[in-house]
């Protein structure tokens, strides 16, 4: 396989564990950090070429809000997406785009030393620090309706042609 | 079937009509791939130096024979960061009149 297929391929077995994770008696952090490992190599799928050569290591974090803004004038991503229309696509897409960056950011590189799925952090008021492991990451609660609505859209982007 | 240049503008004016936010499209020639730059306030600021593109591959159903590269940043950014390999200098954009 080439390097965008490889990838891919990663960001699908991500989500698979993703999904392994989505369980009441796993803390939070372990489900989110696959979530974000996801997002991430699903995004940079798309930042590398359908080559068969040494891929050039992509040096950022922040690729899935634009990787998102970009697909929006994309026709083919619209119609295998069930999107007739680029109004209603572009509508779609913005109103996640505001989740996709709070996902972005739960990279550890770009949290800023606050909350992010793997390493402690220290509160900015209190001073505690916090491990991942005790912190609730409520925003990310599965049962809200963005989070499903998310979700939803990257099981389709797992699995349409890219 | 359209020139690669004629493919790219017609791209960058369906890229401009998905998101009107754009607010100018650039275009660099190549013969193999469309190369397009975007600019766009709501984007995030670019992380680091290099410009990264997402790769299409060719939708002939949608009349886009070739593959495509499609960067996005924000206007301040234009001139200021890397382009991506192969892809010139800032000197060989063209821009798109949308």
């Amino acid at each position: 396989m080439n390097w965008h297929e490889a990838y891919l391929e990663q960001a699908r077995s991500d989500y698979e564990m993703y999904l392994k994770l989505n369980d009441p008696a796993i803390e939070d952090c372990h489900r989110l950090h696959y979530l974000q490992m996801t997002t991430e190599k699903l995004s940079k799928a798309l930042m590398l070429t359908f080559s068969f050569q040494q891929a050039a290591p992509i040096k950022t974090h922040k690729a899935l809000v634009k990787m998102l803004q970009v697909i929006k004038g994309r026709p083919e991503i619209r119609r295998q997406l069930g999107y007739s229309n680029h109004i209603s696509f572009k509508s779609y897409i913005d109103g996640l785009l505001p989740f996709a960056d709070q996902i972005e950011k739960l990279a550890p590189a770009l949290a800023m030393d606050q909350q992010n799925p793997e390493y402690p952090w220290c509160h900015l008021h209190s001073s505690d620090v916090i491990a991942p492991s005790k912190h609730s990451f409520e925003a990310f609660n599965p049962k809200n309706s963005k989070s499903r609505q998310f979700m939803y859209l990257l099981k389709s982007l797992l699995k349409i042609t890219l | 079937m359209k020139t690669i240049k004629e493919q790219a503008e017609m791209l960058a004016r369906a890229n401009k009509e998905a998101e009107p936010a754009i607010k100018k499209i650039f275009w660099f020639p190549d013969k193999n791939e469309i190369r397009l730059l975007e600019l766009m306030s709501d984007v995030p600021a670019n992380d680091g130096e290099e410009i990264y593109p997402f790769y299409f591959k060719p939708s002939p159903q949608d009349k886009i024979t070739y593959p495509s590269a499609i960067a996005m940043i924000r206007p301040e950014e234009y001139e200021k960061l890397t382009l991506p390999k192969d892809w010139g200098t800032w000197d060989q954009a063209r821009e798109v009149l949308l």
